[in-house]
């Protein structure tokens, strides 16, 4: 065997880099894809429990407030205590469509809401002037959306008999505009779970549709959101 | 790609950089000059790759990006050879400040930019692509806790509708005669929502869970004309939050009439709910409901009398 001479051992060195270069890309390349294509599939799968996650918050926090009017309402021997009971019991269902994946049409989320203003009722005398308009009322929205807000207005709002409760929900083209608006009453304390219901719909808004627009307008006495949401604009996770 | 260095990545920087720096040894180039000015420039350079061509670049894995990544490292490597030809030959060679070692014309300047985007853009790759790796390797660790925590707090939020509304109807009935009479079950039924809803922590003091508990036996007493306790043989100590009141919120569940004995005691520092029953496919379908529900991340035992829920 014969010493390679010098251009000879160049040429064999710079093919050897050559290859080891190509070898570790490729190497590289390899891992690197199947971490990307790991870490994409943990990122949709992540995104879906906090989604479920934030879902599974509203049901207890929204028992808990129904819970502590039907309370208030056994506390003063109300005789609509049961009846209370009953419709809860309705809306119960709801609850079942909101924990399992389903959507809801708008014209059956009216009618839930109606249920629930109607329980409320039992315990507060404001009127709650609900109108909405719906283009397409076939279609179909996330539950526990809007709802929350008419829990709001009950909880923190004026509800005695000269107070307004007034809301707006109107469909055009898919694209859903929400207004509700009331009278802060400030001697209503907040307990723990306050702020729970609007903060976990800030959550949720981002993981289920890709339009959306939330405004909180808030002074010393009154409160309003504004809401426009497109519903073809569903995430699918 | 995210702006994060890690010990990993910075390890595969200085192996690079060390293979470069013995090949150029290798070849016997000047190392002073080559550490003053090539390489300083050549960190900088493959910052400048790392940090911005790369990510913008190759987003994901895909061939286009790969081709793209090439396209412009070599239009990158012409433009230097280019400019490097210009200023060499019209004013570092003319006033010594440098020599240029061959009078390359316009095509060979070309070739080399071909061949130089072959070798040094795959290095560069590699050291970007090998980064990456690591990064999302650590991160998909994070990702996969993250998730975890996340099923375990739905879980534990999960409402159980069929068994709520079975309760309410029981409520709603007693309510009927006697609304005042339903005041302590109604806050027993938010003390236990409250709990599930609001303890965060992964972790809670056995006292605090077993109030809960107490609070799903007394609504489950006062509604069913039973007394079905549970007894505790330890001192307080620290368990995961959910496991002892869902267990339990099991047994009241899916049991007819309960003949079922409950009993918290402790073994060293582990603790347990040990589940008697003398009915043994009651116990077997509990042991099946409880490993569902926690997605089998509870350890339980078997006995033919009972079953064993480690709680900690």
């Amino acid at each position: 065997m014969t010493a390679a001479d010098p251009d000879q051992r160049s040429d064999i060195i710079g093919n050897v880099i050559q290859i080891t270069m190509i070898s570790v890309i490729f190497y590289s390349g390899r891992n690197w894809e199947h971490s990307y294509f790991l870490r994409k599939k943990l990122e949709d799968e992540l995104a879906q429990t906090e989604l479920k996650f934030l879902k599974s918050q509203m049901s207890p926090h929204f028992l808990f407030n129904v819970f502590n009017n039907i309370y208030s309402l056994s506390l003063d021997e109300n005789p609509k205590t049961h009846k209370a009971i009953g419709q809860l019991k309705s809306i119960m269902n709801y609850i079942q469509i909101f924990e399992s994946k389903e959507e809801i049409t708008l014209a059956e989320e009216k009618y839930h809401l109606q249920h629930y203003i109607d329980l409320n009722r039992l315990r507060h005398t404001a009127k709650v002037r609900l109108k909405s308009s719906f283009e397409n009322p076939e279609l179909k929205i996330e539950p526990m959306i809007l709802l929350p807000f008419f829990e709001n207005a009950f909880k923190h709002g004026k509800t005695g008999e000269n107070d307004d409760i007034r809301a707006i929900i109107k469909e055009r083209g898919g694209v859903v505009n929400f207004e509700i608006s009331n009278e802060i009453n400030p001697n209503k304390r907040k307990d723990s779970v306050s702020g729970v219901g609007l903060e976990n719909i800030k959550k949720r808004l981002p993981y289920l549709y890709s339009d959306f627009l939330m405004e909180v307008i808030q002074d010393e006495e009154k409160y309003k959101v504004k809401m426009r949401l497109n519903l073809g604009k569903k995430i699918k996770l | 790609m995210e702006k994060k260095l890690n010990y990993k990545v910075l390890l595969i920087h200085s192996l690079f950089w060390a293979y470069e720096l013995f090949i150029i040894l290798y070849y016997g180039l000047d190392l002073g000059g080559l550490l003053i000015w090539n390489y300083s420039l050549f960190i900088l350079v493959v910052y400048l790759h790392y940090f911005v061509l790369v990510p913008r670049i190759i987003k994901k894995p895909s061939l286009s990006s790969f081709l793209k990544w090439y396209a412009v490292f070599f239009l990158i490597t012409f433009i230097r050879k280019q400019v490097t030809h210009y200023f060499g030959t019209n004013y570092f060679e003319p006033w010594g400040w440098m020599k240029m070692d061959i009078g390359y014309e316009f095509y060979d300047r070309l070739k080399i930019a071909v061949l130089l985007t072959i070798s040094n853009s795959s290095g560069i790759l590699a050291v970007c692509l090998g980064s990456r790796y690591f990064i999302n390797k650590d991160k998909a660790a994070e990702l996969e806790s993250q998730k975890i925590n996340n099923e375990l707090n739905a879980l534990k939020n999960q409402i159980d509708i069929p068994e709520t509304i079975n309760i309410l109807s029981k409520l709603e009935q007693k309510a009927k005669s006697k609304p005042e009479s339903i005041q302590d079950e109604i806050i027993e039924l938010s003390n236990v929502l409250r709990y599930h809803l609001y303890s965060k922590e992964g972790e809670v003091i056995l006292s605090k869970e077993l109030g809960i508990v107490q609070n799903q036996l007394d609504l489950y007493n006062k509604l069913n004309h039973s007394s079905i306790a549970i007894s505790l043989e330890i001192d307080d100590r620290i368990i995961k939050t959910g496991i002892l009141s869902k267990a339990v919120g099991e047994v009241l569940k899916h049991t007819q009439k309960v003949n079922s004995v409950l009993e918290i005691n402790g073994i060293q520092k582990d603790t347990f709910l040990k589940i008697s029953d003398g009915d043994s496919v009651f116990l077997s379908n509990l042991r099946n409901r409880i490993e569902n529900m926690f997605s089998k991340q509870v350890d339980i035992q078997n006995t033919t009398q009972a079953i064993i829920i480690k709680l900690n």
